[in-house]
């Protein structure tokens, strides 16, 4: 095999573009994804004479896809994995933020997801600022006969409070219920709708 | 004709899945040569698209990794299934193939039309 600088310097140029866009990963992950492309390149150029040249190294570049493009999928998909195994929201957040960037049903998950985080964190809010506001953050039916869950800002709520301090120990549970039910969509989403990254091209 | 071109290729996302855990049944194998195993068989997958499927088939623990350095002097990266991963592919095979036999009978008229 004849190999070349120029050969090995396009090689490495290319692999340095994918290993930029791949900085969100783990530098491990990164290494390993960088490492494995490095190895199909070179296999794939010297498949079909066995002669390593700066074409034939250019040509399995270019059948691999723009850097840039390849280290979109490799997010996507390393971002939806974790999420799926997470137990917590900020890596399901990241998961399907990303997603929701490259397809409809990310779009979907991710809407799902912000309300569901939005209606957690707001019984959260509501029984830990209780102690602080106690006249200001609670369960309320107003005049007009609505509930509405107050958070603790801004004036009093008119109206008359039902629940009194029963709603720091009820709004931790909701928190946590509503934050759980949440999470778990998060995963069923991705169970569901997640398809092959061709879906990206 | 573009719109079955279209239809066909929503037809290959869907089983690339599969095939990819189905080529790796005999034995383990690194990424180019799943490629050409795919490709001896007609399915042709962009490169580019194989290796975040991988990632993601091992990180769903349907496939494994090891790197072995080779003959041509650099490692490679080779893929296996997993016990669970076999068992998948397997369910999914069935699937398959229910599938198929079904839509074959209920595509044989036009079979016959067509000769």
């Amino acid at each position: 095999m004849t190999h070349t600088a120029a050969t090995f310097c396009r090689l490495e140029d290319y692999l340095g573009e994918l290993r930029a866009c791949l900085r969100r990963l783990p530098a491990a992950e990164v290494s390993e994804i960088v490492d494995e492309l490095r190895s199909h390149v070179l296999d794939s150029a010297a498949s079909n004479d066995d002669a390593l040249t700066e074409d034939s190294v250019r040509a399995a570049i270019d059948r691999l896809g723009r850097a840039e493009d390849l280290a979109s999928l490799y997010v996507t998909e390393s971002l939806l994995s974790r999420a799926g195994r997470s137990g917590s929201p900020w890596p399901m957040l990241c998961g399907i933020l990303r997603w929701a960037t490259v397809s409809g049903a990310g779009l979907f998950a991710a809407l799902g997801l912000a309300v569901g985080l939005v209606i957690s964190a707001s019984f959260f809010v509501a029984a830990l600022h209780k102690p602080f506001a106690p006249s200001r953050a609670g369960l309320w039916r107003l005049d007009d006969g609505s509930l509405s869950l107050r958070l603790g800002f801004g004036a009093p709520a008119p109206g008359l409070e039902l629940l009194g301090w029963w709603i720091v120990p009820l709004g931790l549970l909701l928190g946590a219920c509503g934050l759980w039910l949440t999470l778990q969509f998060g995963r069923w989403c991705i169970r569901r709708y997640r398809r092959t990254p061709l879906e990206a091209l | 004709m573009q719109g079955i071109r279209n239809w066909e290729i929503q037809l290959r996302k869907g089983c690339l899945e599969l095939a990819i855990l189905a080529s790796l049944a005999p034995g383990r194998l690194y990424g180019l040569e799943i490629l050409r195993r795919l490709a001896e068989r007609g399915l042709i997958v962009p490169e580019g698209t194989i290796y975040p499927l991988l990632s993601r088939l091992k990180h769903e623990g349907w496939v494994d990794s090891e790197w072995v350095t080779a003959e041509a002097g650099h490692p490679r990266k080779y893929y296996r299934l997993t016990p669970a991963g076999r068992h998948r592919a397997m369910q999914m095979a069935r699937a398959w193939a229910g599938f198929a036999a079904s839509l074959d009978r209920l595509l044989a008229p036009l079979g016959e039309e067509g000769r």
